[in-house]
């Protein structure tokens, strides 16, 4: 019984060893490109991890990990045992989820419309202009969107004209309104920026299948769906995987900007609020908790997208 | 052998244990204040060539005119007449947090750092604790005999220095007199007052006459005020008529909460009634500067709150020439003629400035240097530069006043530097010393805001909550009580007020309060209280 | 080869054109905002409070004044091109490396490597490890603090590596036997195809350099004469922040700049990068053959 399973083990690493060797003999050129890179990732990223134990401490910047009193999960009691705690995830989720809807797919819209425009000149004074925005800071850009949605502004005279209603107030002070608005002003800032990429991927599609498929008199819609499309699928599909890892990390400033009492009960979310704590005492353990906390979730959420992905699309982070 | 063994395993446990104890209090770099032989005279210049390092954080005004506070004019009168060298290491400004936060991490601290030491974990003693500041009572009594004489002018100042454990841990920027702690208050339009022909109103009657008046007149928001958590706690316009103050306060060393106080649902309600009557901001809730800035200088607004340099010098400086848009200062309103006011906006009179590090070589030079400030010259080098050059002192009803020279407000003459730019690069805005009730006065250019400073009188450092300190584990708890607490509050007071939630939802709000927590974080607060009001050496 | 057009092509390139059209109204307005609001009057900006504009008002142009009065501006635009000009050519260098190695799914440590580098994408130890890290060679004080500790930029690469991933493998296949080695497959038979994406991503990295402030603030207090232009920009604008509550710079000064400045200084900020957009596009051009590379 030992001896047959000491064999097995010894045919199997010796199996191992063998391939292992022909690996490294094949591919010992394309590791040793690796090492600097991989040097890089160890040092700047590994090795500073240890301060995440500072959330399960009770901790002294003074007195460092070393020092610090441990705690184990206090911190994450809490964080979790805040009575805004759903409210906050909730929030926090919700406009995750509509910024994906609508967020995410506007590029991509916005570089196929772009990639159908016939006129070399224009295309590229659209390109240009578009992208512009994503520089202005959105301290300004939120000035902007409060303005325009106060009670005189111009877009709430649209939506009073639309809906029919009579809005007398700004728009921000309708909890209901809040996600549209911050979606909307996030595709006004950053479509052209996120088209860029896009743009990129249609580059690289290969002239001579358009080509095969006009011999073959398909349209341009029937084009842009067999064709076009599943030529830039691997660029959607990776972008969205990654933008599945910070679906509940949005961050706070733009919130800031743009919160008030009314709206808060759908504006709140996470971070902000983690942010509103700092101001009451410098809580560094529970601050690295809660971002602990954000970092777990995301990585989950990518795994599992990218274990559908790979089931669907054959595209995969790894 | 086997008694070997079992010492041996004894011995294992012991040194386990003493690792696992050092880990969690290594108590060995945390300074004990001691003074034990004083080697520097009490006269300066001192004679030392000695190099002190001092980490603070450049204010805009300073930052307009040099990168280092090393290169200014009051910094090198200062180090003349000290005859000690300081090197100056400064934040960014605006990642003040962060560069503290490393600062303090590192092995390599200056001898002096300028902080909010009560937004320290655990307060100033958890700075102590911590091994980042000395304790200094040793250091006021053996060698700070300027700030120690002040103390014996102003003793009750000693109490707001001390923590509860009895330490000094600092050098404080003091507040000579109280017209220094106050520069929030409510602005009327003076040229809207003279068309009506009504005074400056006092009384809340006189309010309510003179808003409703102006809502009369067209004007479009009679009255602007801001009701955030912050901005209530600093300053609640209307709320001392009731008898309550936006936050934690005491009577006769009773500590209660404002907001949780009966008088808030009348508070509460008259701001309803004012919204709905159209007299209070309907936009209250956006408190963004540029649509404040913008309401008080078109002429839209009938009168605003705010604070008398960052705000009101703004509004003045934007009217639009020839609009006729003039601002006065009220006095705060009182329920009846001739009360004084509960309270307004004031800061204590004593604030953190400069504490020395633990890991500091140079303690007891550090010490003189920073004492010098509170010297008879100290202080008039501190607050007006030097004699004939910045300042001269004039007659000023039946005293000497040291006046800054006119050539310092001239931009022609100054190098192109505004008042407050020159003032800046000449004399201290901030750190240890004491600020000279004649500053105030002069500071201001423009009447209205000299004006202003008159106009403030309160009883507020009566109720106000004098300088506490909550205990690391206390603080924990009160940060999870009140987060939610101000959350929760912010947002259905602005619905009530608005008319989104009734009045009836004030029970409610009373009710929830309870349940949140806010008698303990009351309780916790009436301790920290009752440890300061016992504080002693 | 002329193909008619059909008429729902028309309609749709009518529509096309109008919504682009739209769409270049909407996007160039807070462009023409900042940039009129730069050259207006402070004080009738403060009245204005952030309503339309269609031209300055007051046409000034103090806030540049301001703004390029400060001695550290010019050492601030060397300092951002330095790290520009440097960063993305280190960046690009080593995030194309990284990017083709990673996309070679046949070797056997390829997808731990993988796996390993993904996984920095959500778990950071925060500020303070970071900046000893840092400190411990020895950067901290220089300007390459703000190149290297963020050298490879994991979203970047994998942009990159999805755009190896797209090149057939049978290329590379037939350049193997004719005994072409890594280096050569990656630089003279990939890269030309991928090129729209490596334009993309020098972009990326070109204005996160140019953008990036933070890490100088944290690196390099205290040497204002190392800084970048960011920095320098933000210093500029606390300077003239009248909006302070505290007992701050009040009126009597001989001008409050503090509202135009701010927008100044966007324009200063950005007006570089822009002039470098067109390079870029010139890229996305359609064209690419891959089957007349292959053959």
């Amino acid at each position: 019984m030992a001896n047959t399973k000491k064999i097995n083990r010894q045919l199997h690493s010796g199996k191992n060893a063998s391939w292992l060797k022909k690996d490294l003999k094949q591919n010992y050129a394309l590791y040793l490109l690796l090492i600097p890179i991989l040097a890089f990732y160890v040092y700047f990223h590994y090795k500073p991890m240890y301060g995440l134990l500072a959330s399960f401490q009770d901790y002294s910047i003074r007195r460092g990990i070393s020092g610090s009193e441990w705690v184990g999960f206090e911190n994450y009691e809490r964080f979790f045992n805040d009575p805004y705690f759903s409210r906050n995830i909730i929030n926090t989720i919700r406009i995750s989820l509509y910024s994906l809807i609508f967020g995410f797919p506007a590029p991509i819209i916005l570089a196929l419309l772009m990639n159908e425009l016939t006129k070399p000149r224009f295309k590229k004074t659209v390109q240009t202009i578009t992208y512009l925005p994503h520089f202005i800071s959105l301290v300004v850009i939120c000035g902007m969107v409060t303005n325009y949605v106060a009670a005189d502004g111009f877009i709430t005279k649209i939506v009073s004209a639309l809906t029919g209603k009579n809005i007398e107030e700004s728009l921000l002070n309708d909890a209901s309104m809040f996600v549209p608005i911050y979606i909307v002003s996030d595709i006004w800032r950053e479509i052209g920026w996120g088209s860029i990429i896009y743009l990129a991927a249609l580059a690289g599609v290969d002239q001579e299948l358009y080509e095969a498929a006009s011999i073959d008199g398909a349209g341009r819609l029937r084009q842009t769906w067999s064709i076009t499309l599943p030529s830039i699928a691997p660029t959607i599909i990776t972008l969205l995987i990654l933008r599945m890892g910070s679906l509940i990390s949005v961050g706070y400033e733009k919130i800031i900007l743009l919160t008030n009492p009314y709206n808060a009960e759908t504006s709140e979310i996470l971070s902000y609020y983690i942010y509103k704590r700092g101001i009451e005492g410098a809580e560094y353990g529970l601050s690295t908790a809660a971002g602990l906390f954000n970092s777990v979730i995301n990585c989950v959420l990518v795994l599992l997208t990218n274990w559908i992905s790979r089931r669907v699309s054959e595209t995969s982070l790894w | 052998m086997k008694k070997k063994k079992v010492i041996s395993i004894v011995l294992a446990c012991v040194l386990c244990v003493m690792c696992f104890a050092s880990c969690g209090s290594d108590d060995s770099f945390v300074a004990d204040g001691k003074l034990d032989k004083v080697t520097t005279p009490d006269t300066y210049p001192q004679d030392t060539n000695v190099t002190l390092r001092h980490w603070s954080s450049l204010t805009g005004g300073v930052l307009s005119s040099c990168t280092n506070y090393g290169e200014t004019q009051a910094a090198k009168w200062y180090e003349e007449a000290t005859g000690i060298h300081v090197v100056y290491e400064h934040p960014v400004a605006g990642q003040e947090s962060a560069a503290f936060n490393i600062m303090v991490s590192s092995d390599d601290m200056p001898d002096m750092i300028s902080w909010q030491w009560s937004t320290y974990p655990g307060g100033p003693n958890g700075a102590i604790e911590d091994g980042v500041i000395t304790p200094l009572n040793e250091y006021y009594e053996k060698v700070s005999p300027n700030l120690m004489k002040l103390l014996q002018e102003h003793p009750e100042w000693e109490n707001m220095l001390m923590t509860d454990e009895g330490d000094f841990y600092q050098y404080p920027m003091l507040k000579e007199a109280d017209n220094l702690l106050t520069y929030t208050s409510i602005f009327i339009r003076k040229d809207l007052l003279d068309k009506a022909g009504l005074e400056e109103p006092v009384t809340l009657a006189d309010w309510e006459n003179v808003l409703y008046t102006f809502k009369d007149m067209g004007v479009k928001v009679p009255l602007s005020i801001r009701i955030t958590n912050e901005n209530l706690s600093l300053f609640g316009a209307f709320m001392g008529c009731f008898g309550i103050m936006g936050d934690f306060y005491h009577v006769d060393g009773e500590v209660k909460y404002g907001p949780y106080e009966e008088a808030f649902a009348d508070y509460v309600t008259l701001l309803n009634k004012w919204y709905k009557d159209g007299i209070l901001d309907k936009d209250f809730a956006d408190t963004a500067n540029n649509r404040r800035n913008a309401l008080a200088t078109n002429g839209e607004c009938g009168a605003i709150e705010g604070s008398v340099g960052g705000n009101l010098g703004t509004w003045i400086n934007s009217v639009a020439p020839g609009s006729g848009i003039e601002f006065v200062a009220t006095t705060v309103p009182v329920m009846n003629e001739g009360e004084t006011p509960m309270w307004t906006q004031a800061t204590h009179p004593v604030m953190d400035a400069v504490a020395i590090s633990a890991t500091s070589k140079n303690k007891e030079i550090a010490a003189r240097w920073l004492d010098y400030a509170y010297s008879d010259e100290g202080y008039l080098l501190t607050n007006f530069g030097k004699e004939g050059v910045t300042y001269t002192m004039e007659e000023k009803d039946g005293r000497q006043v040291p006046t800054y020279m006119d050539w310092m407000k001239d931009s022609k003459q100054n190098g192109g530097l505004t008042f407050g730019e020159c003032l800046n690069v000449h004399i201290w805005s901030s750190g240890a010393f004491m600020q000279s009730k004649d500053y105030i006065g002069q500071f201001y250019q423009h009447p209205t805001q000299s004006e202003a400073f008159e106009k403030f009188e309160s009883d507020v450092l009566k109720y106000k909550m004098p300088i506490v300190y909550l205990t690391a584990d206390e603080q924990k708890e009160y940060t999870d009580i009140m987060t939610p607490i101000n959350t929760y509050r912010e947002e259905t007071i602005a619905k009530i007020i608005s008319g989104k939630l009734p009045l009836s939802e004030l029970d409610n709000y009373y009710k929830q309060l309870k349940k949140l927590g806010i008698e303990r974080a009351i309780e916790i607060q009436q301790a920290a209280y009752d440890r300061a009001a016992a504080r002693s050496k | 080869m002329h193909i008619k057009k059909s008429k729902s092509r028309i309609a749709f390139e009518i529509f096309n054109t109008l919504f682009m059209l739209f769409l270049i109204v909407i996007t160039a307005y807070p462009v023409l905002y900042v940039v009129f609001a730069s050259f207006s009057d402070a004080g009738a900006l403060t009245r204005l409070g952030g309503d339309m504009l269609y031209k300055p008002i007051g046409f000034t142009i103090s806030a540049y004044e301001k703004a390029f009065a400060n001695p550290n501006i010019l050492s601030g635009y060397m300092n951002t091109l330095f790290v520009v000009v440097v960063g993305v050519t280190l960046s690009m260098l080593f995030s194309i490396v990284a990017a083709y190695c990673l996309s070679r799914k046949n070797a056997a440590f390829i997808r731990p490597a993988n796996i390993l580098i993904m996984f920095t994408m959500w778990f950071n130890g925060g500020l303070i490890p970071m900046y000893i890290a840092v400190r411990d060679i020895g950067l901290v004080g220089s300007l390459w603090s703000l190149i290297i500790p963020g050298l490879i930029n994991t979203y970047n690469m994998i942009i990159l590596r999805t755009a190896f991933y797209s090149v057939p493998d049978s290329l590379v296949e037939s350049a193997r036997i004719d005994g072409a080695g890594h280096i050569r497959i990656l630089f003279s038979i990939m890269l030309p195809l991928i090129k729209a994406s490596v334009a993309v991503v020098a972009l990326y990295y070109g204005v996160s350099y140019w953008n990036s402030w933070f890490n100088a603030s944290i690196y390099l207090q205290g040497q204002s004469q190392k800084w970048p232009l960011q920095l320098i920009l933000r210093q500029i604008i606390i300077m003239n922040d009248t909006d302070s509550m505290m007992q701050g710079v009040g009126a009597g000064d001989k001008e409050q700049i503090g509202e135009s400045i701010k927008y100044a200084v966007i324009v200063i900020a950005t007006a570089p990068i822009l002039c470098v957009y067109p390079f870029i596009q010139k890229y996305f051009v359609k064209g690419v053959m891959i089957g007349a590379v292959k053959g």
